[in-house]
């Protein structure tokens, strides 16, 4: 239980049960579980019971991390913004920017986790990390990056150019 | 349960070389939006999933077209959901207006701008009447061509924002369309549109008044018409006019109608203006409380140290005093410090200011001190002031940007760093006074 | 991308690929599961599992065929609930509407109700389905732009159901609406709840994607609206016949009140503009006229508000409403204001023709006038009373009742002198015991009326004339009250009006110093004193409307003349190039005469003086011939005869006339009458003196007034001209008339006719069709300026 929390709903003091792919049981308070809408609308539907949820989509660490990132956002009001949001991936801060270097594959991991439970917060923070590992890189520094190959022909490199030479001041 | 298959649903990414190319689509997607348009065009040089992936509609709401090269299908493809389209000296023609509206991206543009379009003509804006029915604002800055804006009367329900500014052919015609908009018109800029005159603009007083941004040329312009502006649309934020041909009877009945959402006000060149009517004027703002974001007074000449005194504007960021050459140092120190929040303050051609009082001084907020072709400013000055504000930009005589006492290039080259205008301001506002530098930030 | 890309070049991971079969065993779970939901069984199921199958689903791309066969599934269960549950709930047929309509009604809001648990079960299915399959609406409908699974459920419920291409359900249904709502409008009770839960599930059904409508608006609010339209047709003919205005007025609010209760009851909003018109046209529009006639000039004549104020509330629904009942009532006044005419004009006719008597005439006259001016008022009062009250002070009808009446008091070419006359009686001082304030009240409104007058040069000679009369003879009721008519005056029609008037105020005030400056030139010592008291009023001749240059002649007595030689001496000493001329026929004098009896100061005319002067050296018994007074003081004979009436035949006869009679001839004699004596010391001699105008005054008045008019349009025309330069002639004219509008309404003709002897004068001159102005304008700007 959070300290700061102020709120003294009785939901709040609800534990739920979780079960990982490998068939570790994780608790966590009810509010943290219900950042996630999957599980929100679960407990909605089927109604209270102690019976482990399992999530066989997620493997223990990967939900080790999710419950880490609930946990720190608990008590953040996420606002579902879908479109008109301003789209940029400037507006990272410092916990989170931590919270994400991880390597790679870690990373996909938990953007499919997210994913899956549907954390729309987490969901946005990964693949905006993802972004900033593309920006401002050059197309053969960015196949570096993520180990992609070249699979142009020299004609068709030329017509990409073409396709977009009215994106660039020029 | 079945273990198994969940098991193998979860394929495991750490087995595979390149992770991100067998993430599923809708992912790949939403990792591509929060990319800007350079960034996408460099991606889509990567390889042939990404380009596919960089060229779906859905990643170009936003979307900047510099030129007209290949101005075909795959153009249009691409820009079937544009919202926000900023096509500014792109050479756009009226035939590619027209090939772009009548395609799905006519519903869905919500921004446009064709400004610096000399080739446009009054044909591109009937294209746009008939298909862009959910424009809100439209921006044909210096589309010398166009006349005669009739067939925007059909977007009368949605089109908020008009820039027609910088336009020698257009006639006071234009506000007998205008006119149906009635209320919901809120943004309008007619700059630099010389033709239009008293009658235009007793017209627009009569009819526009829920006018809150509005920038009108001044030459030929009475102060009657003016000040009925203000007597009818209350909801003023911005009130911007060049070449201004007022007297101070236009100050007084500024006084008399000002309304208390007026932040930013421009009245430039008003030559005319005594030294007398902004004593009054400042006096009135301080009696009533009432403070200017920005305040731009450039060549006005009589805008003097002693109206000046009663200049008392707590919440004002920017101040443009450039050509007021009656102004030298007498008080300029007193003026920064009455206006805690100052950022910019421009004096350009100020002669008689040569700065000595602002040395050892540290102004926290001001950012920008503009003393381009202030004869009386030494360099040594210019270093004096940038030891106790090392952040702040000081242009001297010749253009030339000294930063923390260093020179780090021209006026027009240099960026001023942690500032950038982003894409709702850059949409939301009038280009009004030099470029965005008027208002730029803290929009009301 | 357009290029054609070689194969073999990706490394192909190996990923799992699900096999169909995997693919039919999520299916067949996922279906089986949503059967479960229908029998309401949703409890056995595991959430998370059945999620995971369809995100897998979605995942491996094969959204589409989960999509398809959740739609299968569906509409398969909508088709049994159709068979099973609603055709056995449809109400009894047609045949048995005679039996009565409660039995009908009855079976009627069962259907509703069986229809009400179908459409709430299908609801709480489709939520649950929907959280299921989340998924595939986060992913899979919006890239393939389809419908979010819960809308399919309806717009399932809509064509498996409510638009059943299988069963009439959509016919029975609209057709127990319209029923229910007909028992309604009847005053019958109805299930309203049930009613409201069917309008409801239209409401949420949308009949297509493109056109964005509900099933509401499509199905059912058309045909609600036809039939209304035959409902109220039959309901208004109905009405009028059996009721008069005022009782069908209130029928009619009553049924609109009962359409906006049904709106909120159980109808949607976007319905109501509709209905509203149609009860507004089937009810008041197509009965406007029928209204009007049988109720609205009663209402009128009894004052009946309240009536009126509704009439006009239900007259502002429709479009021609308020027209007509505007023109109704102006027309109506226009009646009352001809009939008010009517009364003067028959009591002048009788009274002139039938009367020989001077005096008595112009009483009478003046009391006509006063009495015209006070019915006027009395009924802008009453309408005003009308607009306030009943009209919401409504502007339009303001200005169209203020066209009514300013077309009947035009009508009347003698309302400029009778306004004129009623401020002049109003004005005089010590009348009928007013306050200062009532006074100020009556003037206001008489103002009112001084708007509607088109020609305003007319009553400004009118009103000059008054004016003179009262400072000149001192019965101005006070300065004040004076200068406030003139400053109301003057904020109606502008300086350039009451500068005259004010110039004669002027006059008066410098007089009165003159007169203390005369008496200290006449106490210098070296001064040879006249032996009597001279009062001067020096009035400038430009102010003052009388002719003052062809004064009537008179010849004083030489004690007299010393004594106004005296003034002229004073007078022109201190302003010289002046010129004075003496008004005999204006001024007054007071004169002690000795009678046997007592001595009596009498206040007489400055004729009368004159002639009772040559009276005093004159042996006792003597008498003076009309010819010899004639000839004696010279004073023109019009004038002698109303002096000679006043002292010898009116109350107090200071001379005795032979013969006796009441008019003055040629051949009379007079004696002075020693024997006279009144109960008063002092006693004034009033000279029979003009009120209301003779016809020959009249014509007179008018010459005036069409020789300033000539002028004022000349001047106007030189003056746009000079402006213009060139202009087209009926262009001209038309701004001639702007221009002279607040003064008088110019006609075309008298304008043409100034234009041409502009043009014979040299001032203007023709360019083809054109009109040309010539370089001795200037000139003659100067030369108006000093007439007008």
């Amino acid at each position: 239980m959070a300290t700061g929390s102020t709120s003294t709903n009785i939901s709040e003091l609800k534990k739920i049960k979780l079960t990982s792919s490998e068939g570790t049981e994780f608790v966590v308070d009810k509010d943290v579980g219900e950042k996630s809408i999957l599980l929100k609308n679960m407990l909605e539907d089927v109604g209270e019971n102690d019976m482990a949820i399992p999530l066989p989509n997620v493997t223990g660490p990967i939900l080790t991390k999710v419950i880490e990132y609930c946990t720190h956002h608990r008590d953040d009001f996420f606002i579902s913004q879908d479109d008109d949001n301003k789209k940029t991936s400037d507006d990272i801060d410092e916990w989170d920017s931590e919270f994400c270097k991880v390597d790679q594959g870690t990373l996909f991991e938990l953007i499919l986790a997210a994913n899956y439970l549907d954390i729309k917060p987490l969901l946005d923070l990964t693949c905006k990390t993802v972004a900033n590992m593309i920006k401002g890189k050059s197309p053969e520094e960015i196949r570096k990056t993520f180990n992609i190959a070249n699979d142009f022909t020299p004609e068709e490199e030329i017509q990409v150019k073409r396709e977009n030479e009215w994106c660039e001041e020029r | 349960m079945n273990q198994e298959q969940a098991l193998q649903d979860n394929f495991d990414l750490k087995k595979y070389d390149r992770p991100l190319l067998f993430l599923p689509n809708e992912i790949t997607l939403l990792i591509f939006s929060f990319l800007g348009q350079l960034d996408k065009v460099n991606a889509a040089r990567v390889s042939r999933v990404w380009c596919d992936a960089i060229y779906s509609p859905s990643l170009w709401h936003e979307a900047m077209l510099y030129n007209v090269k290949g101005f075909k299908n795959n153009i249009l493809n691409r820009l079937s959901q544009v919202e926000f389209l900023e096509a500014r000296a792109s050479g756009i023609s009226d035939e590619e207006v027209r090939l772009l509206v009548i395609g799905p991206a006519g519903k869905t543009l919500k921004v446009l701008d064709l400004s610096v379009g000399p080739q446009l003509t009054n044909k591109c804006l009937i294209y746009i009447g008939y298909h862009c029915v959910n424009l809100e604002k439209l921006f044909l800055e210096g589309c010398n061509q166009i006349t005669d804006i009739q067939p925007l009367e059909m977007l009368v329900d949605r089109l908020k924002t008009i820039v027609l500014s910088y336009n020698e052919n257009l006639s006071n015609a234009v506000f007998w369309n205008l006119s149906s908009f009635g209320d919901r018109i809120t943004k309008l800029d007619l700059d630099g549109c010389p033709q239009i005159s008293d009658a235009g603009i007793e017209h627009l007083a009569a009819h526009l008044h829920g006018l809150r941004y509005l920038a009108i040329d001044g030459q030929g312009i009475n102060d009657a018409p003016v000040i009925s502006i203000f007597e009818h649309c209350t909801d003023l934020v911005l009130f911007s006019m060049s070449f201004c041909d007022l007297t101070d009877v236009f100050l007084d009945g500024l006084i008399r109608n000002l309304c208390p959402s007026l932040r930013y006000l421009r009245l430039r060149k008003g030559a005319a203006f005594t030294e007398i009517g902004f004593c009054r004027l400042f006096e009135h703002l301080t009696l009533r409380g009432h403070s200017f974001v920005s305040l731009d007074l450039s060549e006005c000449t009589n805008v003097t140290n002693i109206a000046l005194e009663s200049l008392n504007q707590p919440q004002l960021r920017r101040l443009n005093l450039d050509w007021c050459w009656n102004v030298n140092d007498s008080n300029i120190l007193e003026i920064l410090k009455r206006s805690p929040k100052i950022e910019e303050l421009f004096i350009t051609g100020c002669n008689d200011v040569t700065c000595e009082s602002l040395v050892g001084e540290k102004i926290a907020s001001l950012k920008i001190l503009n003393l381009f072709s202030c004869r009386m400013v030494e360099r040594t000055i210019i270093c004096g002031i940038s030891k106790s504000n090392p952040s702040l930009y000081i242009v001297d005589y010749y253009g030339e940007v000294y930063k923390d006492g260093k020179k780090i290039g021209l006026m027009d080259q240099v960026f001023i760093k942690e500032e950038k205008v982003d894409s709702q301001e850059r949409w939301g506002l009038l280009n009004v006074g030099s470029y965005l530098r008027f208002y730029r930030g803290n929009s009301v | 991308m357009s290029a054609k890309r070689p194969k073999g070049k990706i490394k192909v991971p190996k990923k799992p690929n699900p096999t169909d079969s995997q693919f039919n065993d999520n299916w067949e779970r996922l279906a089986q599961a949503i059967r479960e939901i229908h029998k309401k069984n949703a409890s056995i199921l595991s959430f998370e599992e059945l999620y995971r199958n369809a995100y897998n689903m979605v995942l491996h791309k094969n959204g589409d065929k989960l999509y398809n066969g959740v739609r299968e599934v569906i509409t398969q269960h909508l088709e049994e609930v159709a068979q099973a549950q609603i055709v056995p709930a449809f109400p009894v047929s047609d045949a048995s509407t005679s039996h009565g309509g409660t039995a009908n009604g009855a079976s009627g809001a069962s259907f509703l109700k069986v229809l009400k648990s179908v459409w709430e079960d299908h609801t709480t299915c489709m939520l649950m389905i929907r959280d299921i399959l989340m998924y595939m609406d986060r992913v899979y409908v919006k890239t393939a732009s389809v419908p979010l699974v819960y809308d399919l459920g309806l717009d399932l419920f809509r064509d498996t159901i409510v638009r059943s291409p299988n069963y009439s359900i959509q016919d029975h249904l609209l057709n127990v609406l319209l029923q229910q709502i007909h028992f309604e409008r009847e005053n019958d009770i109805i299930d309203r709840s049930a009613v409201k839960a069917a309008m409801e599930m239209l409401l949420q059904l949308t009949d297509s994607p493109q056109t964005g409508d509900t099933v509401y608006a499509a199905d059912f609010e058309k045909k609600f609206l036809e039939t209304s339209k035959d409902y109220y047709n039959l309901e208004g003919q109905t009405l009028v016949e059996k009721y008069d205005a005022p009782e069908y007025m209130k029928k009619v609010e009553k049924r609109l009140n009962e359409e906006e209760q049904r709106i909120n009851n159980y109808l949607s909003q976007t319905t109501e503009p509709g209905i509203r018109s149609i009860v507004e046209e089937q009810l008041i529009s197509k009965h406007l006229k029928t209204m009007e006639n049988s109720g609205l000039i009663p209402m009128l004549n009894n004052e009946k508000m309240d009536d009126l104020a509704r009439m006009y509330k239900l007259f502002s629904r429709v479009q021609q409403g308020h027209e007509e009942m505007k023109s109704a009532v102006s027309a109506h006044i226009r009646e009352l204001g001809k009939a008010i005419n009517e009364t003067v004009t028959s009591a002048t006719t009788t009274g002139e023709g039938g009367s020989s008597n001077a005096g008595d005439n112009r009483s009478t006259g003046t009391v006509i006038a006063i009495r015209w001016v006070q019915e006027v008022l009395d009924l802008k009062d009453k309408f005003d009373k009308v607009l306030g009250h009943a009209l919401m002070n409504d502007k339009s009808f303001q200005t169209s009742f203020n066209e009514a009446f300013g077309d009947f008091i035009n009508k009347n070419p003698k309302s400029p002198e009778f306004i004129s006359l009623f401020i002049d009686e109003n004005l005089k001082k010590g009348l009928k015991g007013k306050t200062e304030e009532e006074v100020d009240n009556v003037l206001d409104k008489t103002l009112t009326l001084f708007r509607f007058i088109t020609e305003k040069d007319v009553f400004e000679r009118y009103y000059k004339q008054h004016l003179a009369r009262r400072l000149l003879n001192q019965r101005s009721v006070s300065d004040d009250a004076e200068r406030g008519m003139i400053g109301k005056l003057k904020s109606e029609c502008g300086y350039q009006f009451t500068t005259k008037l004010e110039g004669m105020f002027n006059d008066m005030r410098i007089s009165n110093d003159t007169m203390v400056d005369f008496k200290d030139f006449l106490d210098k010592p070296d001064m040879d004193r006249p032996r009597m008291d001279l009062s001067v009023t020096v009035l400038t001749s430009t102010f003052w409307p009388m002719n003052l240059a062809a004064s009537p002649r008179c010849n004083f007595p030489a004690e007299i003349t010393k004594a106004c030689e005296t003034f002229q001496k004073f007078y022109l000493g201190r302003h010289s190039g002046r010129r004075l001329t003496w008004q005999a026929q204006m001024g007054n004098a007071d004169i002690r005469a000795t009678f046997k009896s007592r001595k009596h100061d009498i206040n007489v005319s400055t004729c009368a003086m004159v002639i009772l002067l040559m009276f005093n050296n004159l042996p006792d018994g003597q008498n003076l011939s009309y010819e010899q007074i004639k000839g004696e003081t010279d004073i023109p004979e019009a004038e002698l005869k109303r002096n000679l009436q006043s002292l010898a035949c009116a109350k107090y006869k200071i001379l005795v006339k032979e013969p006796k009679s009441k008019e003055i001839n040629a051949d009379d004699k007079f004696l002075f009458n020693k024997d006279f004596s009144a109960p008063l010391q002092r006693i004034k001699i009033q000279t029979v003196a003009s009120k209301i105008e003779t016809e020959g005054e009249r014509k007179d008045t008018r010459e005036k007034v069409e020789e300033a008019r000539k002028h004022q349009t000349e001047a106007a025309i030189v003056r746009i001209m000079k402006d213009r330069k060139t202009m087209e002639h009926n262009n001209l004219i038309a701004e001639v008339t702007r221009q002279l509008q607040p003064r008088f309404v110019p006609n075309p003709a008298m304008i043409k006719k100034r234009i041409e002897a502009l043009i014979d004068r040299e001032y203007l001159e023709r360019a083809g069709d054109r009109l040309e102005c010539s370089l001795l304008s200037v000139m003659l700007i100067f030369e108006f300026r000093l007439f007008s």
